[in-house]
């Protein structure tokens, strides 16, 4: 059980929404910044509008970091890090994606790590590099952290 | 989703007249935790379980039963 002092739980699902956000946000500046190294073509409308997204999600990323710490002093230290709440859906829905969030890295960083340097797979990634599979590996599971929480905690109708 | 569970808190929402976010203040959750509930989608705490039939002043089979 989460040691955090008793928080109303509106609260930790605004925090873990706020964090899905992030997770979403980060998502697209390193999947952008993927995408500019494959192009390379600088000059092209692609290239500038992957730049310009790129930008954008970093600051987005700032400002929804910036915005999570004013709940760090209603929510435990332990739990603002490790996202572990009190409700008991909320840290459902935590729990379930760094579920899916760990098991995407964990598959990524075993092939990375058994055959990242072998002739075949670098020729699959071709013109990506290893810095670029990483990142994109990183990507990919922000992208997941983000969407399950957002998903799970998707505003429905209400059933009154 | 438990297939293997039913509830009705639906049903024993309607009988007291309060809504989703009057169960949930008054047990302590959020709203998404007893939407999810009440919908099937999460199975709750035996904790939980108790309070929701405690609230409703039934035995908790009365709330949560096996299919």
């Amino acid at each position: 059980m989460a040691t955090s002092i008793l928080v109303p739980p509106e609260t930790e699902q605004e925090y873990l929404t706020i964090s899905g956000k992030v997770s979403l946000a980060l998502a697209l500046f390193v999947l952008s910044q993927v995408a500019l190294a494959a192009i390379g073509n600088t000059g092209s409308v692609i290239y500038w509008a992957l730049e310009v997204a790129s930008l954008a999600s970093a600051i987005y990323c700032v400002v929804l970091g910036i915005k999570s710490t004013k709940f760090a002093k209603n929510i435990s230290r332990l739990g603002f890090w490790t996202l572990t709440f009190e409700d008991e859906y909320v840290d459902y829905v935590s729990s379930f994606s760094l579920r899916i969030t760990c098991h995407i890295l964990i598959f990524g960083t075993l092939i990375l790590a058994f055959w990242g340097d072998s002739r075949w797979f670098v020729e699959i990634i071709a013109p990506f590099e290893i810095t670029n599979a990483l990142q994109g590996l990183l990507g990919v599971a922000a992208a997941a952290h983000g969407t399950s929480i957002l998903w799970k905690l998707r505003e429905e109708e209400l059933d009154e | 989703m438990n297939e293997d569970l039913d509830n009705h808190i639906h049903k024993l929402r309607l009988q007291h007249k309060i809504s989703q976010q009057e169960l949930a203040d008054a047990i302590g959750v959020s709203r998404k935790t007893i939407s999810t509930v009440e919908t099937g989608r999460f199975t709750p705490s035996v904790v939980i379980a108790l309070k929701i039939a405690e609230y409703f002043a039934v035995p908790v089979e009365q709330v949560f039963a096996l299919k």
